[in-house]
């Protein structure tokens, strides 16, 4: 019998599996970006680009490198830069550069940066061909049909949203999150070049990194989790787990895997949805502008605990991909496990509690965060259900 | 008034539904939906059936028993069913006043939803025009018999 999964159950007998994006891993990757584009029957006769980032991204020199890469060969042209998209993204601007986009007939959008840049690029690729506001397309499958393809540059270790069918920006008057997921939002491409993180600074690889393990380990126990999402979600955690310390450090290697983990945990989880971590992570990001990956790694080992007695042979397994050889009981390893990323949090130099990164802790606020939370999407998916009496202490001690 | 979940209700959304420009919005829309709807005002728990062809319905079945209705409870799942869902008449009336989200109802330990999920995600669209018909329909939600409607089939025994 295998050591990780204890050849387990099969749970589910309907279900399906989805990656539409292409992936292309390697060093130098973006200095050959054009070719990579021109041997893609799809992609070859694009000419007309638009290159999306932020300022962090710029100043790390990254952009000058993705430019290079296009206009190596002669085909294609960035007609449009955009390099001030804000954090957490803003529905405004990408309505503004959808109008860009028709304006100058872009064909093809590149997106260079984290979740917030590529988010960005999602929401342009779907206006920029069908018009209207953000808001249109609220909720999930509300985009018509096929839009303008996104190449996606990631250069975060975290959110997985290159190989995604979800986007979410902000709506700076009402403070809140606007979702949207369809099939037609998987980044046509992926391009994985270690070269795009070595910029990355430790705190951002630690705080993306530590949201990278919250999708493999949210997606290995989602209540949608399957063998296939399981294959990955189970090899990201082990890889992220081994290092994410050393990432931290700029060891290259270490670097590069937490890249390829970090894209393997997003293709697990756009197929078997994250949980409670993340409604929660929604909510105080949204509601204190903490960012995302620091929630998480705030949250995650609070649900881990909360969610461990719903399926204690789950915890179990990702306890031994991390390292636990012991032979005890699942709910035992499980608490093992959750040590670790106790641990590994404490090593990041990640704070224990919400009230360490402003989150007031009196009751309304407690009972606000529990409200939204319980209300958010990623809910249905936590394999664990709640109500308000049983979440309150959760919140509570996360805060 | 018709009164909520009950065979009346079924047959008003069931005329409704033929209309072509409903069968458009959901034309997504193939195979069998089950909802199963517990403990209602009048003392039954309640299943409604929908059997769908490309929007078109089929089939609609409709049965009630006293609650708890033990058969229709332990019924399992079957994968000749596309979804089922399964809440309390409170839940399920207050849906259809608006009053929680859908969202909030699937995150809810009371509402239970069986079937592919990223199937019933893509369906959302269809889901939201069916759910936007049946709550036009001018209904009261509590009442403790419904033994003045017509049509009305027994109840089954528990
Ligand atoms: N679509 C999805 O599937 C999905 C999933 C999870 C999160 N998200 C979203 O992603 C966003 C968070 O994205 P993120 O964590 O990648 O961070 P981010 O994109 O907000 O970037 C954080 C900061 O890092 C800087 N930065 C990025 N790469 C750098 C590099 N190589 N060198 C130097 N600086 C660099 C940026 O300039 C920015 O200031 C949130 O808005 C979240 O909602 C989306
Ligand atoms: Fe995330």
């Amino acid at each position: 019998m295998g050591f990780i999964c204890k050849n387990e159950k099969l749970e589910r007998f309907d279900f399906g599996f989805f990656l539409p994006t292409q992936v292309k891993f390697g060093k130098g990757k973006v200095a050959n970006l054009a070719t990579e584009l021109q041997i893609e029957n799809d992609l070859a006769e694009k000419s007309t680009a638009m290159l999306i980032t932020d300022r962090g991204v710029a100043a790390a020199g990254l952009v000058d490198k993705v430019l290079a890469g296009i206009t190596s060969t002669a085909t294609i042209k960035a007609a449009v830069v955009y390099d001030s998209v804000p954090s957490d993204s803003d529905t405004a601007l990408v309505e503004e550069l959808a109008s860009q986009v028709q304006a100058n007939g872009i064909d093809l959008i590149i997106a260079v940066g984290g979740g917030s840049v590529i988010d960005t690029a999602k929401f342009v690729s779907v206006l920029g061909i069908y018009g209207g506001k953000a808001k249109d397309y609220e909720g999930g499958f509300m985009v018509p049909g096929p839009c303008i393809p996104v190449i996606a540059i990631p250069t975060t270790v975290g959110t997985g949203s290159e190989v995604t069918f979800i986007a979410v920006a902000k709506d700076k008057e009402s403070g809140l999150k606007l979702p949207i997921a369809s099939p037609y939002l998987y980044p046509r491409m992926a391009v994985l070049d270690p070269e795009m993180v070595v910029s990355l600074p430790a705190k951002l690889v630690a705080q993306t990194g530590m949201d990278a393990l919250t999708h493999a380990i949210e997606a290995y126990v989602s209540t949608e989790s399957q063998p296939f999402s399981d294959a990955l979600a189970l090899k990201a955690t082990e890889m992220i787990y081994d290092n994410i310390l050393a990432a931290t450090q700029h060891d290259s290697d270490a670097l590069a895997k937490m890249q390829i983990a970090a894209t393997m945990a997003g293709i697990a989880f756009t197929n078997a949805p994250v949980g409670a971590t993340h409604a929660i992570s929604h909510t105080v990001g949204a509601l204190y502008n903490i960012h995302h990956g620091l929630a998480n790694a705030i949250a995650l080992p609070y649900v881990m605990e909360f969610n461990l007695e719903a399926c204690p042979s789950r915890y179990a397994s990702l306890a031994r991909a991390m390292g636990i050889e012991e032979r005890l009981s699942d709910i035992e390893i499980g608490l093992r496990g959750i040590e670790l990323v106790k641990e590994l949090r404490r090593k990041l130099c990640i704070p224990e509690r919400f009230r360490e990164v402003g989150v007031p802790t009196d009751a309304d606020t407690i009972d606000k965060i529990c409200k939204l939370a319980l209300e958010d999407v990623s809910m249905a998916f936590n394999p664990r259900k709640a109500e308000m009496a049983d979440f309150r202490p959760l919140i509570e001690k996360s805060i | 008034m018709i009164k909520y979940y009950t065979k009346a209700w079924q047959d008003e959304c069931v005329r409704r539904m033929q209309a072509p420009e409903f069968e458009a919005k959901v034309k997504k829309l193939n195979g069998l939906f089950v909802f199963r709807v517990l403990d209602c005002p009048d003392g039954y728990d309640r299943t409604m059936q929908w059997t769908f062809s490309s929007g078109k319905l089929v089939d609609v079945k409709y049965a009630k028993g006293v609650a708890p209705w033990q058969q229709l409870r332990d019924e399992p799942f079957s994968t000749a069913m596309i979804m089922r869902a399964t809440c309390p008449y409170q839940m399920m009336a207050a849906l259809n006043k608006g009053e929680i989200s859908p969202l909030k109802a699937l995150t809810s330990p009371h509402y239970k939803l069986e079937g592919n999920k990223a199937l019933l995600m893509q369906l959302m669209p269809a889901f939201n025009a069916w759910n936007q018909l049946c709550s036009a329909v001018e209904v009261t939600y509590e009442y403790s018999s419904e033994e003045d409607e017509q049509n009305e089939p027994p109840a089954a025994s528990s």
